[in-house]
């Protein structure tokens, strides 16, 4: 069901996610980036509200996802918190920004991965493409990770993921 | 990417560390004894065991007695939740285009 393409690039730590919506450019541009976010950033299970927003570059998004699903067991009740530091807001082409973890009080977890997300949205006949590259911050920490990872066969697990997806 | 929140805040944090990030390099490799990671950094066993127990207790490294020295070696399993942040980094990234979807769907 899935029309997602996923290309990887280990070396450069970049994970890059495309698809096309069937819907014009304005109105994937405005669900990325008025309220109506809320309604499917988060994942299945839990809500997603927004404490501060403001999608301007140099503007950020403080929100949080609550797990609302008593299903999920422990994690029902559980809050995450992240910012969204906003680098480059040009409607309705192009988005990024900083993906952080954070707290309620809109501080960043120091030891947690940062990472990079850049968006550009192209018009096909009236329906969008959205191109999606994430790139992790290289914290050394997180170098580290990735490194011994890489030698240690994560590469096998994100190919195994995306055969996965690919053909769900 | 919820998930492994806590997890990762031990291993990031224990790798925040320059010397901690040196002694999984290298163990990552070769097994080694306490005795030979004090000799490569210069400075104090009690320090190095410091760091071995911040280590350990991420998950990253494992001990094991030999004969009188104790024998560091990289954990198998302690990347595990690290490699499992990415994976599940992209899992969270497709499914938040399947519900972006979705929504556009529902809204015409």
């Amino acid at each position: 069901m899935s029309k997602t393409i996923i290309t990887k690039d280990p070396s450069k730590r970049t994970l890059t996610l495309e698809r096309v919506f069937d819907a014009p450019i304005e109105r994937v541009w405005q669900a990325w980036t008025s309220d109506e976010i809320n309604n499917w950033f988060g994942p299945r299970g839990w809500e997603t509200t927004s404490k501060e927003r403001s999608v301007t570059s140099g503007g950020r998004w403080h929100y949080c996802m609550k797990c609302t699903d008593e299903n999920q067991k422990e994690w029902f009740g559980q809050e995450s918190w992240g910012i969204a530091e906003f680098l480059e807001v040009t409607p309705p082409t192009k988005l990024s920004y900083r993906d952080v973890f954070a707290d309620a009080d809109g501080n960043a977890m120091p030891d947690m991965p940062v990472s990079h997300v850049e968006m550009e949205l192209f018009d096909e006949d009236g329906k969008t493409r959205v191109v999606s590259t994430t790139s992790f911050e290289s914290d050394e920490a997180f170098q580290t990770v990735i490194d011994m990872g890489v030698e240690a066969g994560i590469d096998e697990t994100w190919e195994r993921l995306a055969e996965t997806v690919e053909n769900s | 990417m919820v998930e492994y929140t806590y997890q990762l805040d031990s291993i990031f944090g224990s790798l925040s560390d320059p010397i901690r990030r040196d002694i999984v390099d290298r163990v990552s490799a070769a097994e080694y004894s306490v005795g030979e990671l004090v000799a490569l950094h210069d400075v104090s066993f009690a320090a190095i065991s410091k760091h071995l127990k911040v280590l350990e207790s991420a998950g990253l490294i494992r001990k094991r007695k030999a004969g009188k020295k104790h024998m560091i070696s990289l954990a198998p399993g302690g990347l595990q939740s690290a490699s499992q942040y990415l994976s599940q980094y992209q899992q969270a990234a497709v499914d938040r285009f399947d519900r972006l979807d979705s929504y556009l769907k529902e809204e015409r």
